[in-house]
């Protein structure tokens, strides 16, 4: 019987030891408990920073950031709901309330947990409506109203440069883990580009939470708490006053302009018509327009302005005669007999209108087509085969800005089409093409692709003689200019004296008897311009003009393109004239082709 | 400790590492009572208002109790054991009739808003003096069966026939002496153990079984023990597996053991056989008194125990809480009143029956090792202390006390890490709770006070 005692000590220690282990394990070497208790009880809330607001050159406000109401239950509080008089007093329709209403009542069938949360009922509440349903507000127990920042663009314009900001969709989240539902991110436009700068720093606060998800005081008293840093303020380079005269002027038109600071490279006009306002990607406004911006037949949501684009039509012809001076195969002085067109073969010209034997000067001015067909011809010619040739006019057109993104910071920019030399491998077989196969491009038509940004940097080009600085939006941050590193200089290599000809032959254009362009004659500036025209097979041909002004370092270089405008002189030029005369005088001596210009409807 | 340490008055002789002991897990209770709210909400310990300081009222009031205990007349308790136990159990009915329930126990009498006691907590304590009076009195001195009452013979009617059949199985015949001086201990704890029950107090009638461990010291059959112990491994397992697989495997087994150990000896075919069906029988019982007598919350608590994840929300919460804030004290512990979990509510019943889960988060493993030492070193002492007592009531007594803190400390620890179901019993003089720390001084300084009277004892 003695021994018994030993049973109860054995049973004791092991009891004793079997907990040890279990405890060790528990606390020694699993860690899962120590991270799962501190998500169970530590909540990590984010404080949104304010989005930086987007001023134009000149300080005025175009983006920034206004207050929207939502209307929120909490379905555990409320009682009889009277859909009717909040619908009354909220000015939202009927149905709208009752759908709300029926939507978190389903909410809380399916998930019990609901009924204590807090949950919109109504978002994007205008401020009147919010006003009316908080006198009233006592009739209505478990709803009441948060406040939460929505983006708002005052001036209803440059849509496209300014693009839109809005609630991080399930791509966003899946792409970026800075995201979380509700966060806004920009999605195209000067508020992509520059969204990081734009979006600021959330600030974050770790809070304990109890098992009924109370706040209860902050983390390690607020030790790893961070405040929100406002996102930073963007000047833009954009004009909107310019902006807003150009987008009217191509009211009821489609097509594309661009103005651009030539020395600086900075974007001063950015329209692609038909635009719409950026207010309608905000908030209440995007269910209510998105579709209808998304089926409209004229897109207005595409970006024309930098898209792949039409043939840049003659306006490229003045880069053919700079590459044609550089690589020698003309002088200012060659005289190509026109005849009425350049004779491929027997059956084949590519015709011309009537004018005087041209020369450098004069071929620009008049926009001879045999011309720049014999130039092209000549340039295929200068290297050991036309392959070759045409690689080293490829190239050269390249520092041109053709066929690339221009080094700009719009997102959407597309690089438009130079033809490549492979290009051409592909499409007519290796060693079966030459100059003449293909010398559509020596007059800007052809396979060519580019957009009203290539257009005006062309100008650009050539107003600086010789260089451009990669057009783009943003201009300063936070009121500091942005690094020069950004935009760079690009040379074309093409010497700068040969660019008084092209000086001289686009004066002569808009100045000269002969010239294409004279309706964008200004009576007191200096205005030098190259119509175009690009063809286009599937209706009427696209209007084309390129310009710069004034003559004394040029403020302004503009590409603009008219969908189905014709001839570049019918609507481009005489608009890219108005423009230039708003931004250097800041008025409109010709009332008349103005009033003209606002009354025609190409749609 | 020799005899001869054992010098001077009543302070030279009573135990005082019960004592210190007793004083460490007292102030540890009542520390980690205060800690067990948010930080925000904790207001001084001695405000009575708060649970901490009523707890720490109860302490005084214990201290005093013990005081008293101390400076009584040792012969009190064997002399009044009768008198108690009827006290005890007549509480015990008066709580059946006037007791309000709280927390789904019908088991407390409310005096006022704040001082509630529970009855069943004192009947512990009168069933360990009665029991240790009757076993005092061993079975080769005890008087003749005698005739009992028919209604006793049914009332205990399966206990009799388990301890008839052992006693057969055991001894050379059946003594009908020896059942019947089992069957009056039965009836001892059987009394206040169906009182309990009746209160829906599940936790605090298993407490009853502690007793029943006690009792194989002074003679009853060892073989009951060990086939508890099979039976409860039989049980948790014919839950996990099919019954008839568990079956074929006992009776593997079976020839196992008759071929290698028992020789295929012929004397052992019947016994063997007898025991193969009782175990057979109670797999197939067992799960059915499991699937069909038990209640859906009492099955998931059993069930819990396999898989926490099968309920997180409902009977696994607690569990789950509490394994994931002991489990997150890591170490060393997230620092006195930093436990996360612990001062954010997480834990339910955290400052009564998961206690131990507050001492886990804030001291992590160094303070579940301290406190899983402070216990082993109290009960083994009562065993060693108990074992050397000239006093057979007194012996008897030591052994019920460290039975039933031994069944505390198994069922109120397992269930915090996830070892044992969740039954709800108090951790002795750590948990909240002024009658259960009152009931738990009054079994261990009844015992120091026996103790320190060793010496006078003549054999």
């Amino acid at each position: 019987m003695e021994n018994r005692q030993r049973i109860y000590l054995v049973l004791i220690v092991l009891v004793g030891l079997i907990f040890w282990v279990r405890l060790f394990f528990l606390q020694g070497l699993d860690d899962r408990f120590k991270l799962a208790a501190d998500t169970y009880s530590i909540r990590r809330l984010v404080n949104q920073p304010l989005r930086g607001n987007i001023f134009d050159r000149k300080g005025r406000v175009l983006a920034t950031n206004d207050f929207a109401f939502d209307l929120m239950v909490i379905p555990l509080e409320t009682k009889e709901m009277d859909t009717l008089a909040l619908a009354a007093l909220t000015e939202v329709p009927i149905e709208e309330v009752r759908k709300a209403w029926e939507k978190v009542n389903k909410n809380i069938e399916k998930k019990r947990r609901f009924k204590k949360q807090p949950q919109p009922l109504i978002r994007d509440l205008s401020q009147k409506s919010i006003a009316a349903f908080q006198e009233k507000m006592y009739r209505f127990p478990g709803l009441y109203v948060e406040k939460r920042s929505v983006r708002r663009y005052p001036e209803p314009h440059a849509a496209h440069a300014l693009g839109y900001a809005r609630e991080a969709d399930a791509s966003v989240l899946e792409k970026d883990a800075y995201y979380q539902p509700g966060d806004y991110v920009g999605v195209a436009g000067i508020e992509r580009a520059y969204e990081t700068y734009l979006r600021g720093i959330k600030g974050v606060r770790k809070v304990y939470v109890d098992v009924r998800n109370n706040e209860k005081g902050s983390y390690m008293d607020g030790l790893y708490d961070t405040l929100p840093v406002p996102g930073a303020d963007l000047m833009s380079t954009l004009d909107i006053e310019l902006q807003k005269y150009a987008e009217l002027l191509m009211q009821g038109k489609r097509g594309a302009i661009v103005a651009i600071e030539p020395a600086t490279g900075e974007i001063l006009v950015l329209v692609s018509s038909p635009s719409y306002d950026p207010n309608w990607m905000v908030g209440r406004n995007l269910r209510q327009h998105y579709g209808a911006l998304i089926l409209d037949p004229a897109k207005p949501m595409l970006n024309r302005a930098v898209m792949d684009g039409y043939p840049p039509g003659s306006t490229f012809k003045v880069m053919n005669a700079m590459l044609g001076l550089q690589a020698g195969v003309i002088n200012p002085a060659t005289v190509v007999p026109c005849g009425g067109g350049f004779r491929l073969s027997a059956a084949h010209t590519v015709g011309c209108h009537g004018h005087p034997n041209a020369d450098l000067r004069f071929s620009i001015t008049t926009s001879c087509n045999a011309y720049y067909c014999h130039v092209f011809n000549e340039l295929t010619k200068t290297n050991s085969s036309p392959r070759q040739a045409y690689k080293d006019w490829y190239l050269g057109a390249q520092r041109f800005g053709f066929g690339t993104k221009l080094g700009t910071d719009i997102p959407e920019a597309k690089s438009g089409l130079l033809p490549s030399p492979e290009y051409y491998d592909r499409m007519h077989g290796l060693g079966k093409w030459r100059g003449l196969t293909i010398i559509s491009l020596g007059i800007g038509q052809g396979e060519l692709k580019a957009n009203a940004l290539h257009i005006a940097n062309l100008a650009a080009i050539i107003a600086n003689r010789g260089y451009f600085i990669s057009p783009h939006l943003g201009k300063a941050l936070n009121g500091k200019p942005m690094p020069d590193t950004l935009f760079k200089h690009n040379y074309t290599r093409v010497d700068t004296a040969h660019f008084q000809i092209a000086w001289e032959g686009m004066y002569g254009a808009v100045h000269k008897p002969g010239g294409t362009a004279k309706i964008a004659r200004l009576d007191s500036i200096a205005v030098y311009g190259k119509t175009g025209t690009a063809q286009n097979p599937h209706g009427k041909d696209h209007s084309v003009f390129m310009a710069f002004a004034p003559s004394k370092s040029p403020k302004i270089a503009i590409g603009v393109f008219v969908e189905n405008g014709g001839f570049g002189a019918t609507y481009a030029a005489p608009i890219a004239s108005l423009i230039i005369e708003k931004y250097l005088t800041d008025t409109i001596t010709r009332a008349g082709l103005e009033e003209r210009l606002l009354k025609t409807r190409l749609e | 400790m020799s005899t001869q340490d054992r010098r001077g008055g009543l302070l030279g002789q009573v135990d005082w590492v019960l004592i210190g002991i007793y004083l460490t897990l007292a102030l540890i209770g009542w520390m980690h009572v205060w800690s067990a709210v948010p930080n925000q909400e904790r207001v001084s310990p001695f405000d009575v208002s708060s649970e901490a300081g009523k707890q720490f009222a109860w302490l005084l009031i214990c201290l005093l109790v013990g005081a008293a205990l101390l400076l009584s007349d040792t012969n009190l308790f064997y002399a009044f054991r009768w008198p108690f136990f009827g006290i005890g159990v007549a509480l015990l009915l008066l709580v059946l009739v006037i007791g309000q329930e709280v927390g789904g126990n019908k088991s407390w009498i409310v005096l006022n808003s704040f001082i509630k006691i529970q009855p069943s907590e004192f009947a512990k304590y009168v069933t360990a003096l009665a029991l240790a009076g009757y076993l005092s009195t061993p079975l080769h001195l005890s008087p003749p069966a005698g005739r009992w009452p028919t209604l006793f013979w049914i009332f205990l009617a399966p206990i009799t026939l388990i301890l008839s059949i052992t006693d057969l199985l055991l001894g050379q015949g059946l003594q009908m002496k020896r059942v019947v001086y089992w069957l009056k201990a039965f009836a001892i704890i059987g009394i206040p153990a169906v009182l309990v029950l009746a209160e829906k107090d599940t936790g605090s009638t298993l407490v009853y079984a502690a007793f029943v461990l006690a009792m194989f010291r002074f003679g009853l059959y060892l073989l009951l023990l060990y086939l508890g112990i099979i039976l409860a491994f039989l049980f948790l397992t014919s839950l996990l597996i099919q019954p008839w697989i568990l079956i074929l495997g006992l009776v593997l087994v079976s020839i196992a053991i008759w071929l290698l150990i028992l020789e295929r000896s012929r004397k052992a075919i019947l016994p063997m056989g007898f025991f193969l069906v009782l175990l057979s029988g109670f797999t197939l019982g067992g799960r059915w008194v499991f699937d069909h007598v038990l209640m859906p919350h009492q099955r998931t608590r059993i069930m819990v125990l396999f898989n926490p994840d099968l309920d997180p929300k409902g009977s696994g919460w607690n569990v789950n809480n509490s394994k994931m804030a002991i489990g997150s004290g890591s170490w060393f512990g997230k620092g006195f009143l930093n436990g996360t979990l612990t001062q954010l509510k997480f834990v339910p019943k955290q400052h009564t029956d998961f206690i131990f889960s507050a001492i886990g988060e804030q001291w992590g493993l160094l303070g579940t090792t301290v406190v899983i030492l402070l216990f082993l070193t109290l009960m083994m002492r009562l065993i060693l202390r108990a074992e050397m007592q000239r006093s057979p009531f007194a012996k008897a007594f030591g052994y019920i006390v460290a039975c039933v803190l031994f069944f505390h400390f198994f069922m109120n620890i397992g269930t915090t890490i996830g070892l044992a179901p969740a039954v709800g019993v108090p951790l002795p003089f750590i948990s909240y709770g002024g009658s259960s720390l009152l009931g738990f001084t009054l079994l261990l300084f009844t015992f120091i006070k026996l103790d320190a009277h060793n010496l006078e004892v003549l054999r």
